[in-house]
């Protein structure tokens, strides 16, 4: 059944006056634990020191693409992995002083364990907090400031180191390639000496020369022929012809100018008279030429006679050797010279074919190996080039990180000494203890109130049982029974009033630092 | 003896003819309703006269030393002058209430509790005390809590006979159990010295008789038993059969429904008239001149 807030008010208030000492007493207790607790509760003191990881300086635009710049992806987990590592615990238990009971080695753990379950960071946004909590505002103070700066140096000291070995790496494969790239080389030359005519085309080359010399010797053969043909004909014409021709002799060459004078002669004759000059000049030249014409032919029956005595033989002057005989001769003679010499040449040329065939051939596998070694170089080359590059970016980026100009550290606000405890302190000690005090006995009896079956309101017998009420009562006290809740309540509320007075002092006692 | 006592004395002994007229009717119906249908109830007009008389007569009667209003609060009884006359107005209410419930008679109510060892009494005192303040009608008390009489002590008074005397001595007069209490217009008969079987001295007819003398003889008095919790007694549920109706006292904090609803069944839906849920708690008034006031 729902009551009103009003009715279930005025149930609770009764029942907590009616329960007015288990109340107070509750009060009390409550109260006054919370504010023992609160007495002898350890002051926690929080110091907090922020880092900037700057990643994007003003350098790394100007070396893009020549330098790697360091990046943290992951901060936090970066800072808790550097700073709850072996090296920055131990420095921080030295130098907060921790060490200074020369506690046992099962201690030291424990107290890094301790420490590592104070410290907190946080990191967001190029952000590291690191915050350490502790009693002493001190220790806070220094662990918190150590923390940072041995964080920012072993970070510092981490990011060298990776771009060193980034570096040392790079170096070794540049190393390594060259080496490679040497060998290579020594092998290609080494190739080169053993095949001298292996250079790059040579085959194409060859090739060349053979389809050149195929050609020439096809040409070749067909002059051959030709001049085969040639010579042929030649013969051919030659065996019709006679080798000698019957000539004009002197003599008949003087009978002819005769002739040709007598006519002249006679010609003149027909206008002149033999006693003109021209007459007798022709008859004198006529007479000259008849005895030229008999010496002549007494010349030529002496040599026959000579010859004929001496045994030679005599040519007659009018035997002439046949010119186109001659010619013909000279022509076969020409033409058999012509196709030795083409002969010559063919074999010539086909001797250089074959030779030119076995070139080729050899060449073939040549290629194939000289392919694989250039190839072979080729790559070592650009991969050593590239690393070369590399290894150059990374001697970049090796003293960027070394002049701390690549991802750098930078304390933005650095740790400071906590003036004010953190987490829960004594005020709240005090409010808790009195809102608890008050709350938690009036808290039990609604709980009661509610949990309990008797019947605290009218209503549950009006409504529920559906019985006419006729008179609620209130309880009729006596005088002396007024008298008595006086009393009492006067005392509870001296109780009351000694229970502020101790909030009071202690709380007087904890403010001025005496407690 | 003074004069008034004698007019009771005759009156009774004139009842005493009516109730002993009517005494067949009595052994026939072993278990009437109530007390009420033995007595053969007064016409209208005689009751009117009767009423005038009485009042006359109460005015008279013997209140024997009256209790101040300081003795009052220290017995938790309430009066008309209380500071906090809250609690007053409620019984005054609940005074009302009875009496518009039956209106225009007399009546025989019992008050009983549901829880055990959370008895009645002081509400029981308290309810026949607001009967009192009317100056025309006085109350009378029964202590029927026969193992457990508390009306004594609630009183602070001794007392030697009671009811129990009066049912085991025929010689006893009625008068002689009627106590004076203090409280004007209000008497009261205690449980009495013999306290054994109870049982049976409410099934005796004499109690019947009794109950229908007390009832009858004036129609201004209203009669009022303070039982033992009914949930606890088999007296109380024998003296239902006896009274015109119940008022079941149901405290603050001490009964759960279960109880409730055994008291209503043990008691009968028809002679329950209601139930007054008490002993809420009160917050007091609080202010300074209050508060160290003596």
């Amino acid at each position: 059944m729902n009551f009103a807030f009003e009715d279930i008010l005025k149930v609770l208030t009764g029942e907590v006056f009616s329960r007015r000492n288990t109340v107070f007493a509750l009060f009390f207790i409550i109260s006054i634990s919370l504010i023992s607790l609160g007495s002898v509760w350890p002051k926690r003191y929080t110091s907090t020191s922020s880092i900037l990881a700057d990643g994007s300086d003003i350098l790394q635009p100007l070396m893009q693409g020549t330098a790697e710049a360091t990046r943290v992806n992951d901060q936090k987990s970066n800072a808790q992995e550097i700073i709850f590592g072996e090296k920055i615990m131990s420095q921080i238990l030295l130098d907060a002083g921790w060490l200074e009971d020369n506690p046992t080695e099962i201690e030291q753990a424990q107290l890094k364990e301790t420490i590592e379950g104070n410290i907190s960071i946080e990191g967001g946004k190029g952000l590291i907090k690191i915050s350490y909590r502790d009693s002493d505002p001190m220790r806070a103070y220094i662990t918190t400031k150590r923390i940072t700066e041995l964080f920012i140096q072993e970070g510092e000291k981490s990011k060298i180191n990776e771009s060193q070995a980034a570096y040392d790496f790079i170096e070794k494969q540049v190393n390594e390639y060259l080496e490679k790239l040497t060998a290579v080389e020594e092998q290609l030359r080494e190739f080169r000496s053993n095949n001298p005519d292996a250079r790059p085309g040579l085959e194409a080359e060859v090739a060349n020369r053979i389809t050149r010399l195929t050609g020439d010797i096809e040409k070749t053969h067909l002059e051959l022929r030709e001049a085969m043909i040639r010579s042929e004909s030649l013969k051919k014409q030659l065996s019709g012809e006679a080798a000698i021709t019957i000539s004009q002799s002197k003599e008949g060459q003087y009978r002819i100018k005769i002739a040709a004078l007598q006519e002249d002669l006679e010609t003149l004759r027909l206008d002149y008279q033999d006693t003109y000059p021209d007459i007798i000049r022709l008859q004198h030249r006529i007479e000259d030429l008849k005895l030229s014409m008999n010496a002549e032919i007494e010349n030529l029956n002496a040599a026959k006679n000579k010859a004929e005595s001496s045994g030679g033989i005599y040519m007659d002057e009018s035997i002439v050797l046949n010119p186109l005989y001659q010619k013909l001769r000279s022509d076969a003679s020409k033409s058999e010279t012509q196709i030795a010499t083409l002969h010559a040449r063919m074999n010539e040329m086909n001797k250089m074919l074959e030779n030119e065939y076995d070139r080729a051939k050899r060449i073939h596998g040549g290629e194939a190996s000289l392919a694989k070694l250039t190839r072979n170089y080729q790559v070592n080359q650009e991969i050593y080039q590239d690393l070369l590059r590399r290894m150059e970016r990374a001697r970049v980026s090796k003293n960027l990180d070394r002049e701390n100009q690549g991802l750098t550290f930078k304390i933005q606000e650095p740790a400071k000494i906590p003036l004010l405890p953190t987490g829960i302190r004594f005020l709240h000690f005090m409010i808790a203890g009195i809102i608890l005090g008050i709350s938690a006995p009036i808290g039990l009896i609604y709980f009661m109130v509610q949990v309990d079956p008797k019947i605290r309101f009218s209503q549950i017998i009006s409504k529920d049982l559906e019985l006419p009420v006729l008179a609620e009562i209130s309880v009729l006290s006596s005088h002396s029974d007024e008298v008595k809740t006086k009393q009492n309540l006067i005392l509870l509320g001296l109780g009351v009033m000694v229970v502020f007075a101790v909030y009071g002092y202690v709380g007087w006692l904890k403010f001025t630092g005496q407690l | 003896m003074s004069k008034i006592e004698e007019a009771l004395n005759k009156a009774k002994q004139s009842r005493d003819k009516a109730l002993t007229s009517v005494k067949g009717i009595d052994s026939q119906e072993r278990f009437p309703s109530s007390v009420r249908s033995i007595v053969p109830i007064s016409s209208d007009e005689e009751d009117g006269i009767q009423r005038e008389s009485s009042t006359k007569e109460i005015s008279l009667m013997d209140n024997g030393e009256i209790l101040n209003k300081n003795e009052l609060a220290e017995l938790k009884i309430i009066h008309s002058e209380m500071s906090d006359n809250k609690i007053a107005n409620t019984y005054r209410d609940l005074r009302t209430k009875l009496i518009q419930k039956n209106p225009g008679k007399n009546f025989i109510a019992m008050i009983t509790s549901c829880v055990p060892d959370q008895d009645s009494s002081p509400t029981t005192l308290n309810i026949a005390t607001a009967f009192s303040f009317d100056e025309s009608k006085t109350s009378l008390l029964i202590d029927c809590n026969l193992n457990n009489p508390k009306l004594d002590a609630l009183l602070n008074m001794e007392t030697d006979q009671g009811l129990t005397d009066y049912l085991e001595d025929n010689d006893i007069p009625v008068d002689s159990i009627m106590h004076k209490t203090g409280i004007k217009r209000l008497k009261t008969i205690p449980a009495g010295t013999a306290r054994e079987t109870a049982t049976e001295y409410f099934t005796s007819l004499r109690m019947r008789q009794l109950m229908s003398d007390l009832l009858t003889r004036y129609s201004d008095r209203y009669i009022f038993l303070d039982t033992a919790p009914i949930n606890e007694s088999a007296d109380t549920r024998i003296l239902v059969e006896l009274c015109d109706f119940v008022i079941l006292v149901v405290p603050y904090g001490m009964a759960t429904k279960g109880r409730v609803t055994e008291a209503v069944e043990a008691i009968g839906k028809d002679k329950l008239l209601g139930v007054v849920f008490n002993e809420k708690p009160k917050l007091p008034k609080f202010s300074f001149s209050n508060l160290f006031r003596r």
